[in-house]
């Protein structure tokens, strides 16, 4: 093969392709002369010979085309000129092309975000490596059904575990402990987390600066060291990097500063986090471990290893609980089973509900948008019917323009998922900008490649398949047909217009599923923002005051402390109430598995939460006295046995009758040493319930005098109207005044705790999935109306013809309008139906409205066939309007 | 020329252009007079044909192309055999041969 002779060929065709194809006029030309003269030459006629030689002869343009096809390097050129007039048809029809492309980038980029957003907010909130791997070992009590008995062990039992299994590749241990921190003459209590050497490797990620905990830390006669965490290293050092190498006094000991771990690991929410050996010599007794700040039990966290399932992890570990019973048999339930629950769902209570829930929810996005993109196409290739059919009768072969459309497709595809993956990467980088969405701690916003890849595969395969279409339906049409006829005509008779009637019909029902869903999140949401905890969260610091060891061991030495502190509390500029309790409020308190009310026998138990306040407890939080009154200073003060009860407490334990002069116990209490046993109170009033923020009702609460007993830590409630920040200053001063040795725990106003712990998820959770739904609802109006609008533009030409043989304008309309009506009035009610059949999935992740909340089931419809029918009326009116010849005329 | 003109095998519409090109240089139209001729009609060479197969094999080097005037004076595009055309040309008669050989072998043996 003469290489170098098709290189010439290739290389001529390429750039003198004007020359090449001259010449091939030319002889094509010559060609037809010479014939023409030859069937002159036989006799015929000058006009009948030159037919005669077209006839034969076969088309100009044909033949020309079918050699190009066998120049060298042909595919170069036509793939070229295929792209430059995609481009131009593109270029031609701007409205098509950019609804298009945005249409696909909207799809792709927000079902990306939004995927994305909740894989690492919702799902996988941590910063570990193979989180999906990450597993908490837990133990179930099979005979009371308690499902989680407990979660923490001995640390012999978390080192048995780790030696002995075979399904993990490494178990760590780690717990919490207080570390206080003496600095400039102040003590500071700090979180810390103890955690076994091996925690660094298995957590997988690297210190920010210095270096993480490692085995030589743990080993016998090593220096003391502290790996600090970010927030502590910010608020504390000022991201000073020389404090690497110094060192901190924590619980009395000089301990070195190694490294400092990045923003997002925040382990156990621990500022300093100190390293434990395997080896450790457990505390003798609990008080003894309270007491030494040297925790019993520590959370056993494994990785499975690849391939291994949960159930064949816990049945691994279930053997080695067994033989763990002779050692604990205290810590262990009768008959139990060992379970490995993946670490997300033990944080992210119903895990498996909210992934579906997502994926439902970024497919229907998808799908609508792919729906939009696919009408667009459909409507757009019957418009161009008679375009192709020309280019059809001009030579063009069937491959030649199944590649012409092909091309076109992969340059509108190509368009709109490059539009979609930079909207989808701007998106989550501007993400954290959006005021009111808290990212969750440890959450890392990166981009999930998978759903990014699904999401453009997807799109670009509805594109391709939608922009080659008209292969289906109108090339392999009869070319006459598609010439003679009306040639744009959008009316339902051809196979086009009825896959196109049935892209409506779906995409109105799925549209229709999504804006039942948004309606109803977004209501949730209206429910979550106007939230009414049932007290005043505005204003109200709340502080834990910590006593030095042994002391205010006492109630009467607490009492004196309070008696001392409170009045000073209550003075200090800007405080309007404030008191003194054991809990706080929404995040539990002192608890009683039972009760024991006189008269009132009962065989379940009677649960009921209890807490010990001083008198300004009610007003500081804003409770509402409802029956009897409430504890007096009187009663603090001569620490009466009487309590004021919530309301739910006496709808649980009263039913209807009145529980003022009750005698109530609260029966956890007798196990309590240093606690008065068998002590009754008297229902002296019931104040109005806090409102849990959780699904689950209110639960019973009482509050009984603190000055009866010193047990439980002690917090401190001020409600005030000047800056809490400021107060909190004070405070800390007020406080030292009455003993330097207590220690304040970081004053935090209840908003901003619950905010931390409780609403931020939920509330992270439902601003996501209403912002989803807010897209989706605008692609489907945006949808919706982009088809309607354009399929009604396109029977123009037919309404003029109807008003040219005398239709009257409202007849059109009529017409118009009805055949839109059909059509949405059809997928309304299939998508009516599919939300009645589904929309029970989402109930669990709704919030203060019920699944068929009337608004979002009529709402919706209501919105999409108004959409609907203005989108068909708009260009219905103005098809009338034009002169029936213009309309004629009209391509 | 027969109602039914018989389709060409694939590959011998080369040989037969090779061929009618031994008796000397020849525009498009001759090529396909030519061809008709010596098979009697058997084959007729449509433009769609015989244009796509001379630009190939013009490309391919076998037969060269110039400018030139026909017999009644009128401007055409003449083909010529080339050397590398000569040599293709006893190659596909070879490989003709092969097959004729082959086939009327299998028939006689049926």
């Amino acid at each position: 093969m003469p290489l170098f002779m098709k290189v010439r060929s290739f290389l001529r065709n390429l750039f003198l392709s004007r020359r090449v194809e001259a010449d091939l006029d030319n002889e094509v030309r010559s060609h037809l002369e010479l014939m023409t003269a030859e069937n002159m030459r036989a006799g015929m006629g000058p006009e009948q010979a030159r037919r005669a030689a077209r006839m034969e002869l076969g088309g100009v343009e044909q033949v020309k085309e079918q050699v190009r096809d066998e120049r060298t390097g042909h595919w170069v050129q036509s793939v070229i000129s295929d792209c430059r007039f995609g481009l131009r048809q593109l270029r031609k029809n701007p409205g098509f092309s950019v609804v298009a492309i945005i249409a696909l980038a909207l799809g792709i980029g927000f079902s990306t975000i939004i995927f994305s957003i909740f894989y690492n907010g919702v799902l996988y909130p941590f910063p570990y490596r193979d989180a999906q791997r990450l597993t908490v070992i837990g133990i179930t009590d099979t005979q009371h059904n308690s499902e989680r008995f407990r979660e923490m062990y001995h640390l012999d039992e978390v080192a048995a575990f780790r030696n002995r299994s075979h399904t993990f590749e490494d178990i760590v241990a780690y717990s919490g402990v207080d570390l206080f921190y003496l600095h400039q003459g102040t003590s500071e209590q700090l979180n810390g987390c103890v955690v076994t050497p091996n925690a660094m490797a298995f957590w997988g990620v690297a210190p920010l600066i210095g270096r993480g905990i490692g085995e030589q830390d743990a080993q016998a006669g090593a220096s003391p060291v502290a790996l600090l965490s970010y927030a502590f290293w910010k608020s504390a050092f000022h991201e000073d990097r020389s404090v690497l190498g110094t060192t901190m006094t924590l619980n009395k000991q000089d301990r070195t500063i190694i490294g400092v771990m990045p923003r997002r690991f925040g382990l156990y929410g621990a500022d300093v986090y100190v390293p434990l050996a395997w080896s450790r010599l457990e505390p003798a007794s609990f008080a003894e471990a309270m007491d030494q700040h040297d925790p019993m039990f520590f959370f056993a966290t494994g990785l499975v290893k690849r391939n291994v399932s949960r159930e064949t992890a816990a049945a691994d570990i279930q053997v080695i609980a067994k033989q763990l019973v002779a050692v604990h048999a205290r810590d262990y339930p009768e008959h139990f089973q060992m379970t490995a629950r993946p670490m997300n769902e033990v944080i992210v209570d119903d895990f498996k509900q909210t992934l579906f829930l997502l994926i439902a929810a970024v497919v229907l996005l998808l799908l609508i948008s792919s729906s939009n993109v696919a009408s667009l196409l459909l409507t757009h290739h019957s418009a161009r019917a008679r375009e192709i059919a020309m280019r059809s009768a001009l030579g063009a072969s069937r491959g030649r323009l199944i590649r012409q459309l092909f091309v076109e497709s992969v340059l509108l595809g190509l368009a709109g998922c490059l539009a979609g993956c930079l909207l989808a990467y701007l998106g989550l980088e501007s993400v954290r900008f959006v005021p009111g969405i808290n990212v969750p701690g440890e959450a890392d916003m990166s981009l999930n490649v998978p759903v990014l890849i699904f999401a453009v595969m997807l799109s670009f395969l509805t594109t391709l398949l939608f922009g080659l279409s008209p292969t289906f339906l109108a090339v392999k049409k009869d070319l006459r047909t598609s010439l003679q006829g009306a040639g744009v005509n959008a009316s339902g008779s051809r196979s086009g217009g009825r896959i196109r009637a049935g892209l409506v019909v779906g995409q109105v029902a799925l549209s229709m599923v999504l804006l039942v869903f948004a309606g109803l999140m977004i209501r949730s949401f209206i429910a979550v923002s106007n939230f009414d905890p049932g007290i005043r969260t505005q204003g109200l610091l709340h502080v834990r005051v910590h006593f030095p060891a042994h002391q205010y061991d006492s109630v009467d030495s607490k009492r004196a402390f309070f008696e001392q502190l409170l009045p000073l509390v209550s003075r200090l500029p800007g405080v309007t109430s404030s008191a003194v309790s054991i809990g706080f409020p929404f995040m539990g308190g002192p608890r009683s598995d039972d009760v024991t009310i006189p008269g009132k026998p009962h065989d379940k138990h009677w649960t009921t939460s209890f807490d010990a306040v001083s008198e300004g407890y009610f007003s500081a939080l804003g409770l509402q006295l409802l029956r009897g009154r409430l504890l007096s200073p009187t009663d603090i003060f001569g620490a009466r046995r009487v309590v004021v009860v919530n309301s739910t407490l006496v709808k649980t334990f009263f039913g209807d009758d009145d529980p003022i002069g009750h005698q109530i116990k609260f029966n956890v209490l007798d196990e309590i040493p240093d606690t008065p046993h068998d002590a009754y109170f008297e229902i002296v009033g019931v104040v109005s319930d806090l409102r849990s923020f959780q699904r689950e009702p209110s639960a019973p609460q009482a509050y009984v005098p603190y000055t009866f007993s010193a047990f439980g830590p002690r917090s401190l409630m001020v409600r005030t109207v000047t800056n809490p920040a400021l107060l909190a200053n004070n405070l800390r001063q007020v406080i030292a005044n009455v003993d330097a040795n207590t220690v304040l725990l970081r004053p935090e106003t209840l908003e901003d705790q619950l905010n931390k712990l409780v609403y931020m998820k939920p509330k992270f959770r439902l601003i996501s999935f209403s912002i989803c739904a807010g897209i989706g609802l605008g692609l489907a109006l945006i949808g919706l109306f982009g088809v309607m609008i354009y399929s009604v533009t396109l029977q123009t030409h037919e309404l003029g013809v109807r008003m040219a043989l005398g239709a009257h304008a409202g007849d059109i309309l009529r017409l118009v309008l009805g055949k839109g009506l059909f059509l949405v009035g059809g997928g309304i009610s299939l998508g009516l139906l599919t939300s009645f059949l589904t929309v029970r999935v989402l109930q669990s992740e709704l919030w203060g409205v019920s699944a068929f909340d009337p608004w979002a089931l009529i709402l919706a419809p209501a919105a999409l066939l108004a959409t609907g029918l203005l989108a068909c009326y708009l260009p219905a009116r103005r098809a009338t309007r034009v002169d029936p010849m213009i309309a004629l005329r009209y391509e | 020329m027969g109602s039914e003109p018989t389709m060409l095998l694939q590959g011998t519409l080369d040989l037969l252009i090779l061929n009618s090109l031994t008796a000397g240089e020849m525009h498009g139209l001759g090529i396909s007079r030519r061809i008709q001729q010596i098979t009697r009609g058997t084959f007729v060479v449509k433009p769609g044909s015989l244009f796509p197969a001379l630009h190939r094999m013009e490309e391919e080097g076998w037969i060269s192309a110039f400018w030139g005037d026909s017999e009644n004076n009128r401007r055409a595009k003449f083909y010529r055999l080339t050397k590398a055309g000569r040599k293709q040309l006893e190659v596909e008669t070879k490989r003709w041969d092969r097959i004729s050989l082959a086939i009327t072998q299998a028939l006689e043996a049926s």
